[in-house]
């Protein structure tokens, strides 16, 4: 189990924790356009839905699984309003958010993907370390 | 009859040799035929689409946020989908 589901069973659903994701774009003009796809799938009220197709569907580093062509294909698959998915992301409306949220990221010393915070505070990504962070935020001391 | 004989087995090796051929380039046809509409028509560039299961109904969700607002702990990950 990865860490994603295991936290989300553990904590997310018990109502203990949320987790906010912020989309950078590290890797590569496509990680860009991954990136503006989800938000575009945001407006359509599909953003974690479009983030579980993006990681089912990777590719990699170098790859074109997240091509303009594939992004469209996803939302296709989850039956997107596709034609203003595909007007959204043609437009590049959320270039410059995505660009901006990679700049603030990488002030924040954020230097490599995933990178977690818990309540502020940088942690390791592996289920452990998450998971201790998380119960300490829980506890009556912290 | 022997030169008829020999005519017949001439013709009959003949036959044969002509069936041979002929299905020889039959089948030579029927996979450049399967090779190309493999090719073609079939969609072997683009796997599938992978639509993972959907997240239980009772796990809030609002734009990147996944889970309670007012929960006491937050995570913020920060990732390169690619």
């Amino acid at each position: 189990m990865g860490v994603l589901p295991t936290i989300e069973e553990e904590f997310l659903l018990t109502g203990k924790a949320k987790l906010e994701l912020r989309p950078i774009a590290f890797l590569g003009e496509l990680s860009g356009l991954a990136a503006q796809a989800a938000e575009c799938a945001n407006e359509q009220g599909r953003f974690w839905l479009f983030h579980d197709v993006l990681y089912a569907n990777q590719g990699g580093r170098g790859s074109d699984a997240f091509s303009r062509e594939h992004l469209q294909r996803f939302a296709v698959a989850l039956n997107l309003d596709t034609a203003a998915f595909a007007s959204c992301l043609d437009s590049g409306k959320y270039a410059s958010m995505v660009a901006d949220g990679t700049n603030a990221a990488e002030q924040r010393g954020v230097d490599s993907t995933p990178t977690v915070f818990v309540n502020g505070k940088e942690v390791g990504s592996s289920l452990e370390e998450v998971r201790a962070a998380i119960q300490e935020g829980l506890s009556p001391e912290s | 009859m022997a030169p008829k004989s020999i005519r017949g087995r001439r013709r009959a090796y003949t036959r044969w040799w002509v069936y041979a051929a002929g299905a020889a380039g039959g089948a030579a046809i029927l996979a450049l035929v399967v090779i190309a509409s493999g090719l073609i028509g079939g969609d072997t560039k683009d796997p599938p689409v992978v639509v993972p299961v959907p997240r239980p109904a009772g796990l809030a969700q609002e734009g990147h946020v996944l889970g309670s607002p007012s929960a006491l702990v937050t995570i913020t990950e920060y990732a390169d989908f690619q």
